[in-house]
């Protein structure tokens, strides 16, 4: 597994003059690297005899856990243990020849390099590689052997789908750099690694595909990554937070997604991808807000009931927002404008409970969100439990209790089940608090109230960029090309073009439909002409 | 790239033409067209309309001699540093009073109809500090929240007044074209009111890239508020008549009320009709506060806006209670739209172009070449 | 700047606090559906300056809910000087706060509508406030508009809607006419004060909307019947469906109307007379007959529409008559005819139009009925 270009990366960090070289012996080596590394229990100092006459004396270090043990014995310990000594070296070439003997010719594995620091050997180690230290030569050989306990390629369990490909990330950079090569074979996909943390060293990639995405913008994003200066980076959660453009939004900036398909279409359409290790969540920059309301299904499925679904998520956008407040204002403020009929039976039903409305909403909405957060948390069994209990405390016993009138009951579960139908958790996450100011404001000024929260929520969102994209465009920035993929999916060949604004190569497809017709044409005509053969 | 570059797309200029021209005085306007114009109102509202667009060319032509600099920047080189800047501070004075008059004639017709209890400062100072929001975002903040509100106040308002067209009676524009001089000349001293808002170009052309570009869009802005207006008033001419629409303040909103959909989710739009027409509002307030802000900090001579932005405030606010009330208030608005909005709109344009084109300032002929 | 920002936040909490000014809550709310305007009588007075009774018809939300039998809506009444006072007064008396946005029909007594004064009042101050919705209907009940609200209806449980739904049905027969209140304001303002408003008449546990009251120059100056009134929805044009009955071979033939159209053209103009032709034209079917009698016949049919053109040009005159001498005013349209094509005529009767409409208009009636269906048998 590839490590070189991180190692250089890390090389790069650390003053060349400061780190400390190795030495010819042995034992100072291995003393320095275990004073170093000392009263860490997992390193394995593994001391072994090579040759004929068991003279060379090697040792192997590695961390316990992290490397695959059947590789090391089989192509480095059996190789050198074993077959080395079946063939007898010169032993006046020997002490010349020995290192290049083992660097090139005994050890059959693809990843191997040589370094002459212990600093960057202990980086190695800490990071999965094995080292291998030989008596009276200086310079070190790291052995890529990494293999600790892994995740395999699994269903992304936050989207899934019903049709489309079912691979997602996992916890594995390395596998997660090959899915999304497996989908773009492409020497323009440019894949950029840094690693990023002061003490968790984690393995940070940049993807994008070179003639697409527009220069300014990965230069942007590496400036970004570079300025991080952190302790440790566990989740890609805090890559986010460190390279926003404004962090005291509540609407994401970036977009994260465990699917390797959905990487690869942001690739195609310009945008860059950080990949974090240890995560399965990928980051997509610069985003949109149209791109939330995006599933990957949408474009695995034929466009109309696409277009249509994904109206239908714009609609629960809506909902979600402002169910709640538009019944605050609608019957503390404005009941003329809904039907007599309703009004009355509105009326009916609130009558007896004791609290105004705005009130009623919020014992309900935070009723309801004390429900979904103590759901997530609980393993499945007793999940089910809270579901049990929460259908009853909110469906039946406040209403038979009065302190909640059924109205109310019945927009709750509409606004959420409209918030689950956002297929972005953190986007969704976003309305979910506006939702409450907005219960706030409807419950202040009306519909007036609600109005201008709306407005201002707008107007933040018009404030807002992402990597230099407007968050609200194409519905801003005018561009009537890439309507296309917005509200409505059109069918694919009518979008020709790329839909970002940012990119360099617009051109995505070139459309097929007349050289189809043309060829059923053709058909046609030859069928003609066969029968007219025929006839004579 | 990741700066705000403060530039505007023409697509965005012709959405600041339309959202600061259609305002608060959208439901008044067609009283005062049929009450000048009579059933004929419609047809001398387009008229006028299109006389707009050639003044509007005017103040392009004017912006085009100097790209890249807006009103407060391009008068100084005209006529001098001194004078310019006290002609800037009179129009600041003049769209100050403007925004706030937007501002008191909204309070008064959200307090009929929305918040009859709810004190007006509350009222006014939650609208302005809303504006204050979005303007401090600068001006591409503005041109963005312009161009995003715009379907949203269209799409659903053509949809309601679609759904009277039941209550119209075509008749009622007939008999046509009758005595239609003193129809013209009746209707001309009420449009500046309603067009107000092409003097705003002077100061958001200067955001362009290119202001060569303005001219489609402007026009395109301007046909759409034509547009919009012959409509409101065909449609209160043909839902109550000729002779009740002076009747009453506001006819579009009577018309709006009167609507009645049963089976609808929605009886009655009213309230979807004014809620719509607060973003129309907000739209036009911000428009004119920017130029506020911006100019004023052209005037001081200082690079950012933003700091003048909240003080600004205090002016407004000030200025939108001094109104006794709506009588008050429309007399006020009477003298303002018809002596002064003339001269900013028509009369400075075209003698600062006169100026301009006589002592061959401006940098039109190297962009020329 | 941040001390600034805390004023803000405290100027905005403090709001957020003592706020919620126009907060009403829905069940705060009495929901007035109907509203009858009387002229107080002098036993009905409690002061002296009392001159309207107004009443109120809402439904008890509560006896809604459970849907039981009994009564589900309450009647007010109050007196007062004005009509916003009656309004607010009943404030004194209700825990709740009255809602007009609902309100669907406005019953104006019969002694209110005689008294040009008090009506032209009623007419501002409802026309002014905001709340009410100009949707409603409004009827003119030939006595006292409070006693409206006394008829428990067999059919429906509130009463205001019932009254509403009658109306709605217009559009099936033309006894029935119903007249929304913006349309009753414009007609007032176009036509010079004169319009026709529904008439509404109480049973015992039923009400009839029948016959229409005619206005005057804001005064009430006397009723159309009913079977008047299908006669005047012709020549005004607002018939939107119905029955007329002619006698053919000595059967009854009812025919049904789905579309009626008049038509105003002006004829000549001569010696200071002015000649104008009403022209009906109506299609619809036959659905009635008599068993084993062919109808489906040409020759049958066209005699048939003889007859029954004979029959509207007949009653179209008696009501233009009707219009003409005995009532003297033109709600038929002609004005709007005239004002709208004929302008320059126009011009020389728009002074002391209704005597010009009295003396010199020449009304012709001419129609054209056309049976198209005879329903399924031959």
């Amino acid at each position: 597994m590839g490590l070189f270009t991180r190692r250089k990366l890390a090389e790069e960090k650390k003053d060349e003059s400061q780190k400390i070289k190795s030495s010819k012996s042995l034992s100072e080596n291995i003393g320095l690297v275990k004073k170093y590394l000392k009263d860490c229990d997992d390193i394995v100092y593994k001391e072994f005899r090579v040759g004929l006459e068991q003279k060379l004396e090697f040792t192997l270090v590695y961390t316990d856990g992290m490397i695959d043990r059947d590789f090391i014995v089989d192509s480095v310990l059996g190789e050198l243990m074993i077959h080395a000594r079946e063939v007898p070296p010169d032993p006046p070439q020997l002490k010349d020849k020995l290192f290049e003997l083992v660097r090139y010719g005994a050890i059959p594995s693809v990843e191997i390099k040589e370094i002459d620091n212990l600093d960057d050997a202990v980086l190695a180690i800490l990071t999965g590689d094995v080292i291998l230290f030989m008596d009276g030569i200086e310079k070190l050989l790291v052995i890529g052997a990494k293999g600790w306990p892994t995740r395999g390629v699994s269903e992304p369990s936050t989207e899934s789908v019903i049709k489309g490909p079912r691979d997602g990330f996992t916890e594995t950079y390395r596998f997660n750099t090959a899915l999304v090569r497996r989908r773009i074979r492409d020497p323009k996909l440019k894949l950029k690694q840094m690693q990023i943390g002061r003490r968790s060293c984690t393995d940070i990639g940049i993807m994008y595909i070179e003639d697409i995405a527009m220069e300014s913008l990965v230069e942007e994003v590496q400036r970004r990554l570079k300025t991080i200066d952190i302790d440790a980076i566990l989740e890609s959660g805090y890559i986010e937070e460190l390279i926003e453009d404004n962090s005291f939004s509540l609407f994401p900036q970036v977009k994260f997604t465990e699917r390797p398909d959905k990487v690869a279409a942001a690739l195609l359409e310009g945008r860059v991808v950080i990949m974090v290790d240890n995560t399965p969540f990928a980051i997509i920059v610069p985003v949109t807000v149209t791109s939330f309301f995006q599933a990957a299904e949408d474009y695995y499925i034929r466009w109309l009931p696409a277009t249509i679904l994904r109206l239908l998520r714009y609609i629960a956008g809506v909902v979600t927002l402002i169910a709640p407040a538009t019944y605050i204002a609608v019957t503390a403020y404005h009941p003329g404008i809904l039907p007599s009929e309703l009004v009355l039976s509105i009326a009916a039903a609130r009558e007896g409970v004791p609290f105004p409305a705005v009130i009623e909403a919020l014992i309900m909405e935070i009723t309801f969100e004390l429900l979904r957060e103590a759901g997530v948390r609980l393993p499945v069994l007793i999940g089910g439990v809270v579901g049990i209990v929460g259908g009853l405390v909110i469906g039946q016993a406040a209403v038979e209790a009065g302190i909640v009138s059924p109205i109310m009951v019945i927009i709750v579960a509409v606004t959420a089940i409209a918030s689950f139908s956002i297929p972005d958790y953190a986007f969704s996450n976003a309305f979910r608090l506006f939702r409450f100011l907005l219960i706030f404001s409807a419950g202040f000024l009306g519909l007036y109230g609600m109005i201008l929260m709306i407005l201002l929520i707008l107007g933040h969102m018009a404030k807002l960029k992402s990597f230099g994209v407007p968050y609200l465009s194409p519905f801003v920035s005018f561009v009537s090309s890439d309507m296309k993929d917005t509200v409505p999916r059109l069918p694919l060949f009518l979008m020709r073009k790329r839909p970002l604004q940012t990119v360099r190569d617009k051109i995505r497809l070139v459309n097929n439909r007349h050289l189809i017709n043309q060829l059923e044409a053709d058909a046609e005509a030859s069928n003609k002409r066969r029968d007219n053969s025929d006839k004579k | 790239m990741i700066k705000n570059n403060d530039i505007i797309s023409p697509y965005q200029i012709s959405m600041i033409v339309i959202m600061t021209m259609i305002g608060a005085s959208a439901f008044h306007f067609v009283h005062d067209a049929v009450a000048r114009s009579g059933n004929d109102g419609w047809i001398v509202v387009g008229i006028y309309g299109l006389l707009n667009i050639v003044a509007a060319w005017l103040l392009i032509s004017l912006n085009v001699r100097f790209p890249g600099k807006t009103f407060p920047e391009y008068i100084q080189e005209i006529i001098g540093v001194i004078p310019g800047k006290i002609v800037t501070i009179i129009f600041i004075a003049y769209i100050a009073i403007i925004t706030a008059y937007e501002v008191r004639e909204f309070t008064e017709v959200a307090k009929m109809f929305l918040l009859p209890r709810t004190p007006t400062e509350i009222i006014m100072l939650t609208l302005i500090l809303t504006c204050v929001y979005v303007v401090r975002g600068g001006v591409e903040c503005v041109g963005r929240i312009v161009e995003i509100t715009f379907p949203l106040v269209f799409i659903p308002f053509f949809l309601i007044l679609l759904a009277g067209i039941t209550n119209l009676e075509l008749t009622n524009i007939f008999p046509l074209f009758r005595d239609m001089p003193n129809k013209f000349i009746n209707m001309a001293p009420d449009i500046p009111h309603a067009f107000f808002g092409i003097e705003y170009l002077l100061f958001y052309i200067g955001f362009m890239g290119k202001p060569q570009k303005a001219y489609k869009p402007v026009t395109l802005g301007l046909l759409f508020v034509t547009g919009f207006y012959v409509l409101i008033t065909f449609i209160g001419i043909t839902a109550f008549g000729a002779d009740a629409v002076p009747k009453y303040i506001w006819p579009l909103l009577s018309y709006i009320r009167d609507i009645n959909i049963p089976g609808l989710f929605l009886e009655r739009l009213d309230g979807v009709a004014l809620a719509i027409w607060v973003i129309t509002v907000f739209t036009t307030i911000i428009t004119g506060y920017f130029i506020i802000s911006y100019s004023f900090s052209k005037v001081i001579g200082t690079k950012e806006h933003k700091q003048y932005v909240l003080p600004m405030v205090t002016v407004i606010f000030y200025l939108a209670l001094q109104p006794d009330g709506l009588a008050q208030l429309y007399d006020w608005g009477n003298i303002m739209f018809k002596y002064v909005s003339g001269v900013f709109m028509y009369l400075l344009p075209i003698l600062l172009l006169i100026i301009t084109v006589i002592g061959k300032r401006g940098g039109s002929r190297n962009e020329k070449a | 700047m941040k001390r600034l920002s805390l004023f803000i936040t405290l100027i905005i909490l403090c709001t957020l606090l003592t706020g919620c000014w126009d907060k009403v809550e829905i069940d705060e709310r009495i929901f007035v559906l109907g509203i009858g305007i009387d002229k107080a009588s002098e036993e009905e007075k409690n002061q002296v300056s009392d001159r309207y009774l107004v009443s109120f018809a809402s439904p008890i939300v509560g006896a809604l809910k459970e849907g039981g039998d009994g009564k589900v809506f309450d009647t007010y009444n109050t007196a007062g000087e004005t009509f916003t006072i009656c309004l607010t007064q009943m404030l004194s008396r209700l825990e709740q706060k009255l809602s007009f946005e609902h309100t669907r029909v406005l019953i104006l007594g019969e002694n209110l509508v005689k008294d040009e004064r008090l009506f032209r009042e009623i007419l501002d101050s409802v026309g002014r406030a905001h709340e009410f919705h100009k949707s409603m209907y409004v009827f003119v009940v030939p006595d006292k508009a409070h006693e409206i609200f006394n008829v428990e209806p067999r059919y429906s449980k509130l009463l205001a809607m019932y009254i509403a739904g009658i109306a709605d049905n217009e559009i099936y027969s033309a006894r029935i006419s119903k007249m929304a209140a913006h349309e009753m304001y414009n007609k007032l303002l176009n036509q010079d004060g004169s319009v026709m408003i529904p008439r509404l008449m109480a049973h015992k546990d039923e009400v009839k909307v029948a016959g229409l009251a005619v206005i005057k120059d804001y005064k009430l100056i006397g009723y159309i019947s009913e079977e008047e009134n299908i006669y005047t929805s012709w020549v005004t044009n607002e018939a939107e469906g119905g029955i007329i009955t002619t006698k053919y071979n000595d059967i009854s033939i009812p025919f049904r109307y789905n579309e009626f159209k008049r038509k105003i053209k002006l004829d000549k103009v001569e010696n200071n007379k002015i000649y104008i032709t009403l022209s009906m034209e109506t299609e619809g079917e036959v659905e009635e007959y008599i068993w084993n009698k062919q109808l489906l016949e040409q020759e049958n049919i066209h005699k048939m529409e003889k007859q029954l053109e004979k029959e509207v040009v007949e009653q179209s005159e008696k009501i233009v008559k009707k219009f003409k001498d005995e009532l003297q005013v033109d709600l038929i349209g002609i004005r709007d005819y005239l004002k709208k094509f004929q302008p320059d005529v126009y011009q020389t009767v728009k002074s002391k139009y209704n005597e010009r409409f009295r003396d010199d208009i020449v009304i012709n009636v001419t129609a054209d009925v056309k049976i198209r269906r005879v329903g399924l048998l031959e």
